[in-house]
């Protein structure tokens, strides 16, 4: 009975002491993080910090499931846990599909990751319901910051605070196939005037049916929100925009917005565009199948014909989005899209959590993720090199110098006005009726942020 | 003789075979109760709220049900579900009995049609979905080069508002007929066979017998397919979500998918909620009209 009752008391006891004896497992005893070089394999770190008590594992959720970015991202995490192996951090990368919902429903339940990277879109979402770390403080520590592109950097505020780190970014453009212009005698439009000249001479029809459309827009399931993306294309270079800049009103009903949805609806009146598309394989560029004379697209459209059709390289062409009446004589606007890393509020390791975020805004860690996701470069010291040697691509990184970049409006309701805005845009181009749809979209925007 | 044990001792063994009952079934009971129950009537709590996942959940009391009232698109969701499903569960019904009949006929190789009409129902609908996307394709699609092998206009098929809804009845329809033609079937064979060698003595035809035999004694069958098809196809979400993502318009958002876009895409999960309750109500309602029509006539029969 006695040899029980000690056997029982060994088996609370013991692990009591080795609980006990553990130390604080949080980041309290690392020294300041973020002053090291990012450099994947670099021996020099200016950190002097001590080795915490426990290891230290950080999660990093990414929205790539393709083998390209995932290669990619598990070098970075290889080299990033060599760096850090003798401060006891490691990190580990996820790869998840269904990104947002998988996201917003991990942290519902307090099991979201330390970081994760997500379109600057749904920045605001997360930040206004306290999801996110402030990194404002922490960005004056980036390591080599005045290499970093400032521009990008201020893109990633909301509300007047820095929550993210682009780590790619690109910006849509025109591209087109110098073939077919040359072969209709058509002119690269800088103009919707000269946009429809053009469009009526590239149309190319086999009896009814139309074989190449002068500009593919893809509409229908997984495609939503491309329509509002050609809308705004449109609207932003004839001095229009989706919502007025305190983001507190929609902005559809003004004359810039109502001519440019008049305007994109009779595309499809007069069958430039259609809903049905003109056969573009699933996953090919309109452009390079040769289904569309012209699309709206970025780098990624062009490093996805550079990888699966390079023989079309030669034959196409980027020119910045052509101006409507309000937009002409003045610098283009391009919409781009940076994908940021943010780092979870809700964090048990912040400290580390940053390590990785400046160690992916590093030059190494962004030149790696550059190739593999279509990115122009975000730091100077990058260099164009990578993309010198190809004229479609060097070309599209000097059209961006022409002009501003614009994001998404950073509103937290901007998910659901974008949903308004859509099913508006479709009702346009199926029921060619902008003058209603416009004043229905702008009243039920208008509802939607007054809520 | 009195058969009966002594009162107490008929009561305790009565109580104790109650007692193991509940036992046996408990495990299930608490899997319904913790997984099923709980998830509902939390729903329920969370449509009086403005939840929305990550942080908000304020008693809001009918505001979400006020807004129902003047959403247009809760009302188009609701004369979707209701067409989808009037014009699946007739189509489903007789294909499947339709089938039944076929099958439950004695000739060799039946077997393998079987299994083949059988194969649709267990196979996955996103993976279902993704082919029949390719099958409905405008340019590469099967069924187009159907149509104009035998002089009929291609048709636009998921991107047409005015289509996209029957296509995909059509593949919600031969996806389920499996399930249903199994039931009828078992239906079929319960049916006494005395009943049609009866009928033939009586110079019945063989379609005077299923009108007058085979359909009145199937009724206990049918209503439980009307009523298991009609609540599967209320809920249906896979081939929205996989081929059309409730578009063209909004022609093939049904209730679910919206709670689904409301909930996961807005993260409105209060207002997503109460979309659910009426979701549930209007099943309920049409289980209890279908009930009311079908189940009298099937006492009878059964």
């Amino acid at each position: 009975m006695r040899n029980k009752a000690k056997a029982l008391g060994a088996l609370f006891i013991i692990p009591a002491l080795l609980a006990s004896g553990c130390g604080n497992s949080g980041d309290s005893g690392q020294a300041q993080g973020g002053q090291a070089s990012g450099s994947p394999g670099s021996s020099a770190s200016a950190t002097a910090s001590s080795a915490p008590a426990e290891p230290v594992e950080i999660k990093l959720w990414v929205p790539w499931t393709t083998e390209g970015p995932m290669k990619a991202f598990n070098q970075i995490i290889e080299a990033f846990n060599q760096k850090y192996e003798s401060e006891n951090i490691s990190a580990t990368v996820e790869f998840t599909p269904d990104f947002q919902q998988k996201l917003t429903t991990s942290f519902a339940g307090n099991a979201g990751p330390d970081l994760f990277i997500h379109g600057v879109g749904a920045m605001p979402g997360f930040a206004d319901v306290g999801q996110l770390e402030d990194l404002s403080a922490r960005v004056e520590t980036l390591s080599d910051k005045d290499d970093y592109l400032s521009s990008y950097l201020k893109l990633a505020s909301f509300d007047g605070k820095v929550y993210g780190l682009p780590v790619a970014a690109d910006y849509n453009v025109l591209i087109y196939r110098k073939d077919f212009f040359e072969e209709a005698g058509a002119k690269v439009p800088t103009t919707w005037k000269e946009f429809e000249e053009a469009a009526a001479k590239l149309v190319r029809k086999d009896g009814n049916k139309i074989t190449r459309l002068a500009m593919d827009i893809p509409v229908g399931s997984g495609n939503r929100f491309i329509l509002q993306q050609h809308y705004g294309f449109f609207l932003q270079n004839n001095g229009g925009d989706f919502l007025t800049g305190d983001y507190a009103n929609s902005a559809l009903n003004t004359a810039q917005a109502k001519e440019t949805l008049e305007w994109f609806s009779s595309l499809y009146e007069n069958d430039y565009v259609t809903v049905e598309g003109a056969g573009t394989p699933q996953g090919a560029q309109a452009v390079a199948a040769g289904t569309a004379a012209m699309q709206v697209g970025s780098l990624f459209q062009l490093m996805e014909i550079k990888l699966n059709q390079p023989e079309m390289l030669d034959k196409i062409g980027v020119a910045v989005p052509p101006a409507g009446p309000n937009g002409e004589g003045k610098a283009p606007v391009f919409f781009t899209g940076p994908q940021v890393v943010m780092i979870n509020k809700a964090s048990a390791h912040k400290e580390a959590a940053w390590k990785l975020a400046d160690f992916l805004a590093a030059k190494d860690s962004l030149t790696l993720l550059a190739e593999q996701l279509g990115s122009i470069p975000l730091r100077s010291s990058m260099g164009t090199e990578a993309y010198d040697s190809v004229p479609v691509l060097k070309e599209y990184l000097s059209l961006g110098e022409q002009g501003t970049m614009v994001t998404n409006p950073l509103t937290p309701k901007w998910v659901a006005v974008r949903d308004v805005l859509v099913k508006y845009l479709e009702e346009t181009v199926y029921k060619h009726n902008p003058e209603n749809t416009i004043v229905k979209a702008d009243e039920e925007i208008n509802k939607l942020l007054a809520q | 003789m009195n058969a009966k044990a002594p009162g107490g001792l008929w009561k305790r063994q009565r109580r104790k075979q109650t007692a193991v009952a509940y036992f046996l079934i408990s495990p299930t009971l608490l899997i319904f109760l913790i997984f099923t129950l709980a998830p509902v009537v939390f729903a329920l709590y969370m449509s009086f709220t403005n939840y929305n996942i990550l942080s908000h959940k304020d008693w809001i009391g009918l505001d979400n049900y006020r807004r129902l009232a003047s959403d247009d698109d809760f009302a188009n969701a609701v004369r979707v579900t209701l067409q989808y499903t009037l014009e699946v569960v007739p189509l489903n019904l007789a294909i499947s009995l339709g089938l039944a009949l076929l099958i439950n006929m004695k000739i060799r190789g039946l077997a393998f049609f079987r299994s083949a009409y059988y194969m649709p129902v267990v196979t996955s609908m996103i993976a279902v979905s993704m082919v029949w996307l390719w099958l409905y394709d405008p340019t590469y699609g099967l069924f187009n080069k159907l149509l104009s092998s035998i002089g009929l206009p291609e048709q636009t098929w998921l991107k047409d508002p005015g289509l996209a809804l029957h296509a995909m009845v059509l593949l919600k329809v031969w996806k389920g007929v499996g399930a249903n033609m199994v039931i009828f079937l078992a239906g079929l064979q319960g049916i006494p066979k005395e009943l049609y060698e009866a009928a033939s003595l009586d110079g019945a035809s063989s379609l005077r017998k299923l009108w007058s035999v085979t359909i009145p004694l199937l009724r206990p069958t049918t209503f439980f397919v009307i009523i298991m098809t009609t609540i599967g196809t209320m809920q249906s979400f896979g081939e929205v979500y996989a081929m059309t993502g409730g578009g063209p318009i909004g022609s093939t958002t049904n209730l679910v998918y919206l709670i689904y876009t409301r909930a996961f895409e807005r993260m409105e999960m209060g207002y997503a909620s109460a979309i659910a309750t009426v979701l549930f109500a209007l099943i309920l309602l049409l289980t209890v009209i279908n009930m009311t029509l079908v189940r009298g006539k099937a006492d009878e029969a059964a």
